[in-house]
């Protein structure tokens, strides 16, 4: 378990986080749903080590890995879309798993250089480069912006499906997207963080069908 | 038509057009040389390519040559070296960022003259050239390659931070392409100004074997094609030490992967 405790933090005059804790599980996804600017993204780095709290502690991370998926794509320009996620794997001439770049539709890409890519072709080699990282914890932060729907579906179950038995801890605008990820859903606001309310989507994510994703989003609509 | 054959068409486009430049200049030397009509204030481009032609089929001339390259080597390699470290240490001390800033600021701006005059006091004649030539190249780079740091995209510092990228890894995916555009420029800038100040030098504390030495002999002797001749391969040699640097650095860096292969570094 992680546990976030008591965590304080602001930027000089603006509290983002006041006393604020949160404990997350060692596995399955976990949903934050709020709006912009209410200290999210400010736990998630706080969470992956970015940032340090002015006070408070994080608990359980030590020895861990953590993959973060950032809410820009932040690929080298002078790398091959190959190399940007090879940056990331810890041997030095280990390739990249070629059902990465298959599964994210990047197979005939490799070669390319980002400059000459879609603003969904980057986001996607940002998402293998995550995912090649193969962490303990991945923490992502609104990953598909730019993906169809079809696609963002794909790499949706991909993300599920290779960090299944560790935790994903998502932000998301998308109401969808977290009937079909997560576990559990925090709705927050702020400033500064506040968790507003809890959900629980006990359904499998791979069992759950039209219904069950309706019905979720349901219940978050009407959660308060 | 192909890419290709286009390509090798505006190139030789290219290079003709600068050969009509060139001659251009160079008919108008000949001509200002025969208006002048007086070998002592001005010679021809003809005097001087057969004056050239026949220092480089001497011995002593390639001697003078090296002699001067080393110096120049020796004096650019410890500027580029100094240059760098101190760049990193004030890009990353804000208390050393203020205690260098002011003599490298000073130095930037002293007269080249004043350095040799001082170094002739202090050092031997061959170590002038060498410390003038390194203390005009050290803020040049130091000042270029400062700003280069401080042009490193924090969120990409980030990235490398968040996936524990080992130091090596991170200087050559992060660092070094992002640095790498300002160090070319500082490498370029500093080659010319290495020629310029290390010659000067040269002149001034006399060393054996130097090309200054052979253009105050060329002076007092008033043989103006010898001195013609001499400036010109000084000229030849910077440029070719400037694309050949250049070139190397730039090889490198795709072999590396600081730079992109086949373009420019982004």
């Amino acid at each position: 378990m992680i546990e976030c405790k008591n965590l304080a933090l602001h930027y000089g005059e603006k509290t983002v986080l006041a006393d604020f804790s949160l404990t997350l599980p060692d596995s399955g996804v976990v949903c934050l749903i709020g709006p912009s600017g209410c200290g999210k993204t400010t736990l998630l780095r706080v969470i992956a080590g970015l940032e340090t709290p002015q006070s408070g502690t994080t608990a359980g991370l030590k020895g861990k890995t953590v993959g973060v998926l950032f809410q820009e794509d932040r690929l080298l320009e002078h790398l091959t879309v190959k190399q940007n996620i090879a940056l990331v794997l810890p041997e030095r001439h280990s390739s990249v798993p070629d059902e990465i770049l298959t599964r994210l539709e990047l197979a005939e890409e490799g070669k390319r250089y980002p400059s000459g890519l879609s603003g969904g072709m980057r986001r996607r080699v940002a998402i293998g480069r995550a995912l090649a990282y193969d962490a303990d914890i991945l923490l992502v932060d609104e990953p598909f912006q730019g993906l169809d729907r079809a696609l963002k579906n794909r790499v949706m179950d991909e993300i599920l499906e290779r960090y299944r038995g560790r935790l994903i801890v998502m932000i998301t605008h998308d109401v969808s997207e977290a009937a079909r990820m997560a576990d559990t859903v925090y709705k927050v606001g702020g400033l500064p963080l506040r968790v507003e309310a809890e959900l629980r989507f006990p359904v499998p994510p791979e069992q759950r069908d039209e219904s069950i994703l309706l019905e979720y989003q349901k219940s978050f609509a009407e959660s308060s | 038509m192909t890419a290709s054959t286009t390509r090798s068409k505006e190139r030789l486009k290219e290079i003709g057009s600068k050969l009509l430049v060139l001659a251009f200049w160079l008919a108008l030397w000949q001509l200002a040389a025969f208006l002048v009509n007086q070998e002592i204030l001005l010679a021809t481009p003809v005097q001087v390519g057969t004056t050239l032609w026949g220092l480089l089929g001497d011995v002593d001339f390639w001697l003078t040559v090296a002699g001067s390259l080393l110096r120049i080597l020796a004096g650019l390699g410890i500027g580029l070296v100094g240059g760098t470290l101190l760049a990193v240490l004030t890009a990353n001390c804000r208390l050393a960022d203020r205690v260098f800033s002011l003599p490298l600021e000073i130095i930037k701006a002293t007269p080249v003259a004043s350095f040799i005059i001082l170094a002739l006091v202090w050092l031997s004649t061959d170590s002038v050239p060498v410390f003038c030539v390194a203390l005009m190249v050290l803020p040049i780079v130091w000042s270029n390659l400062s700003q280069g740091m401080k042009q490193i995209d924090p969120r990409l510092k980030e990235m490398a931070f968040a996936y524990r990228l080992p130091f090596f890894k991170r200087l050559r995916a992060v660092y070094l392409p992002q640095v790498m555009p300002y160090f070319l420029a500082a490498l370029q800038t500093s080659i010319g100004f290495s020629w310029k100040s290390g010659i000067a030098a040269e002149v001034i504390a006399l060393p054996k074997h130097s090309v200054g030495n052979m253009l105050y002999q060329a002076k007092i002797y008033l043989e103006t094609p010898e001195l013609f001749a001499w400036t010109a391969a000084v000229i030849l040699l910077s440029i070719l030490l400037e694309r050949l640097l250049v070139a190397l650095l730039k090889k490198a860096g795709r072999k590396f992967r600081f730079l992109r292969a086949g373009g420019e570094a982004r």
